[in-house]
């Protein structure tokens, strides 16, 4: 059924980015069987090296994710993780060990969406699991990392993440790319129960080369609380994603942040959705884009209101050349009387007055400008731990440092 | 000398400003530069602080015997020239953010908090620079960053106006403090409001339409508020 569906649905373009031809991508992934799974500490060498230049130091992390390019996967989870129930492992052997797992297969995306979900269904390779019991905090960040290594690989991924009641997880995932060529398409489903909270940190660095298609959902339940923070470092020749959460209970919370560098001609299509289910819940979508160089970005936001609630969109640009093109697109719909939803859009550049009175304290006009950048890139999110508020400021640091060289 | 502004020339828009102006600051010193609206006094600050569009025609810029005429305006700022602005822009920067970068580049290693607190603007420090800030607000702020910078001549624009009692009280307490750390201090200065809190004011100086017209003790404070400046103007004129 689900397959029939997806080859149904393999024409169907998105209505947002450039479209991609994923015709000539079928035939490199057909009939390849290769997989490895292992520990962590028998992952190469070189891909644990660029996870640490993007922060993550995997072998240390409480509990692991890594796949490189498309069959190989290492795992790690602490024995105190572990004795708690909680779990990471590939999506394709928790399928297999644990029938219940199937229920979270394509519940909160539908599976033909657009032809990027529809082919990560009929051509993709693992992706991550990842399980948080019942009750149980888990505070420090928990990492994943997608990785890809040889040239024109298509890493299609379908990641579930299920948070239940009264859980925490604080989940950082990374996605890089050694060669110039490839394309990524990440299907991820979220799963917050009632009371729980998830933190979705996500930092992409990807090549000019690159096609990058991640398709999220998140259904959060009574009181639950979802933190979507998207950080996208690197050029990509095309990034189009809009992660949607649905607030399916009451008083339930979403914040959809994306932080994004545009250089050179990358295209870039982004933001985010939340749909108010529940009674009296929140959503905000909070979109930064650097525009550098020829880079064309759009930022789009969207809410939904079919219950009273509260909403907010706030897109802004900063322009840093002429040649790029920046657009904000925020849209607020309500089917209630009551729901409050707002929005505020602006696209402005560096001004001189800014740069100068920086200068007039000390600072020279490459730090002015890299302050004024980080500055702007700076979005407050509430209640992270410290250490990804660390890990965030420290990832935003690069952005504003490579926005100004 | 600490500052000294030698014949100093310069336009803005086409519009001819300051007509030659020469000042002198000793150190350790608190200078007053008093004078009517227009006459100048901030293009003076501006100009020697290195910064705005403005064309300098002539005349040259000494800090301790050192020409920084020719110095981008981070250049000086290193070299010790402060600056506490009259009009600062707003900048969409978080304060703290700001405050924690300006400590690194020059070496602070007080308690900024404590010195905001003083200054009453703590609760500013999770804003944006000067984004909806009063007034008086801003001027604190403003002296705030001079504390962080520790200059060799900090220069202070108004830092009197639109503050209330209590916070003109705390701006001299750190001024006094910031002289007595080897700062050499000139205000602008419009009432003299500041000059009440001040142990020890060394020298006032009058600028009228782009020159300076006198200087000399205190007393020219007490006669400018009571017979204005254009008695002055006409004195040293005809002197
Ligand atoms: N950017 C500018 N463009 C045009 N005129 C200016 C500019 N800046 C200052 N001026 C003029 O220069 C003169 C001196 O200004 P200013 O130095 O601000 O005076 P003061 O601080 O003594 O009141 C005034 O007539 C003012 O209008
Ligand atoms: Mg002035």
């Amino acid at each position: 059924m689900l397959k029939e569906l997806a080859w149904r649905a393999l024409t169907k373009a998105s209505p947002y980015g450039p479209d991609i031809d994923l015709g000539k991508v079928a035939a490199s992934v057909i009939g390849e069987s290769r997989t490895v799974a292992s520990h962590i500490s028998s992952a190469p060498r070189e891909a644990l090296s660029s996870a640490k230049e993007l922060g993550l130091d995997l072998e240390s992390s409480p509990a692991t994710y890594l796949q490189v390019d498309r069959g190989d996967v290492y795992t790690a989870v602490s024995r105190r993780l572990a004795e708690l129930g909680v779990m990471v492992m590939s999506i394709e052997e928790a399928a297999a060990k644990l029938p219940w797992v199937e229920k979270y297969l394509w519940r909160a995306i539908l599976v033909d969406s657009d032809k990027y979900t529809a082919f990560t269904e009929l051509f993709g390779r693992h992706g991550y699991f990842i399980y948080v019991p019942r009750g149980t905090r888990v505070r420090e960040p928990i990492s994943a990392c997608l990785y890809i290594h040889r040239p024109g690989t298509a890493q299609l991924v379908h990641n579930i993440v299920v948070v239940e009641e009264g859980a925490e997880l604080n989940l950082v995932t990374a996605c890089w790319a050694m060669p110039t060529r490839a394309l990524h398409i990440g299907v991820s489903e979220f799963y917050v129960g009632k009371g729980a909270r998830l933190t979705f940190t996500m930092v992409h660095r990807w090549r000019e080369g690159v096609d990058v298609r991640p398709r999220a959902a998140a259904i959060v339940e009574d009181g639950g609380e979802f933190v979507n923070y998207y950080v996208h470092l690197g050029s990509a020749r095309s990034l189009q994603m809009f992660p949607t959460a649905i607030l399916r209970g009451s008083n339930a919370r979403a914040y959809l942040t994306s932080i994004v560098s545009a250089r050179s001609s990358s295209t870039l299509d982004i933001g985010g959705r939340v749909i108010i289910e529940g009674v009296d819940s929140r959503g905000e979508v909070a979109s930064r884009a650097l525009v550098a160089d020829s880079s064309r970005v759009w930022l789009r936001g969207e809410l939904v209101a079919k219950n009273v609630g509260r909403g907010h969109i706030d897109c802004k640009a900063l322009k840093l050349s002429s040649e790029s093109l920046a657009e904000a697109i925020p849209s607020i719909r309500s089917l209630v009387k009551e729901a409050m939803l707002t929005h505020e859009a602006a696209i402005g550049t560096i001004s001189r007055d800014e740069v100068e009175y920086l200068m007039s304290k000390g600072f020279s006009e490459n730090e002015a400008t890299s302050i004024i950048v980080r500055g702007f890139l700076e979005i407050g999110i509430e209640n992270m731990p410290s250490r990804l508020r660390n890990y965030i400021d420290r990832t935003l640091d690069q952005v504003a440092r490579a926005a100004t060289l | 000398m600490r500052l000294r502004v030698e014949k100093l020339v310069a336009s803005v828009s086409g519009k001819l400003v300051l007509r030659g102006v020469d000042l002198e600051l000793g150190p350790r010193e608190i200078n007053l530069l008093m004078g009517p609206n227009g006459a100048g006094k901030t293009t003076l600050l501006r100009v020697v602080a290195g910064v705005g569009s403005y064309v300098i025609h002539g005349g040259r810029v000494l800090l301790d015997g050192e020409d920084v005429s020719g110095l981008p305006p981070h250049e000086r700022a290193r070299k010790g020239i402060g600056i506490a602005h009259q009009l600062p822009p707003r900048v969409s920067v978080k304060a703290r953010y700001f405050l924690e970068r300006l400590r690194k580049i020059h070496g602070f290693e007080g308690d900024v908090e404590s010195y905001a607190r003083a200054l009453g603007i703590d609760h500013l420090l999770d804003r944006d620079l000067f984004h909806g800030f009063s007034g008086g607000e801003a001027k604190k702020f403003e002296v705030l960053t001079l504390v962080v910078q520790k200059p060799r001549v900090a220069l202070l624009d108004e830092p009197d106006s639109g503050v209330d009692i209590e916070g003109v009280r705390a701006i001299a307490r750190i001024v006094e403090e910031l002289r007595s750390h080897g700062s050499s201090i000139l205000i602008v200065t419009h009432g003299g409001a500041i000059a009440r809190f001040l142990p020890r004011i060394d020298v006032v100086h009058v600028m009228v339409r782009g020159r300076i017209v006198c200087s000399g003790d205190p007393s020219i404070l007490e006669r400018v508020v009571s017979e204005g400046y254009s008695a002055l103007a006409k004195v040293s004129s005809s002197a």
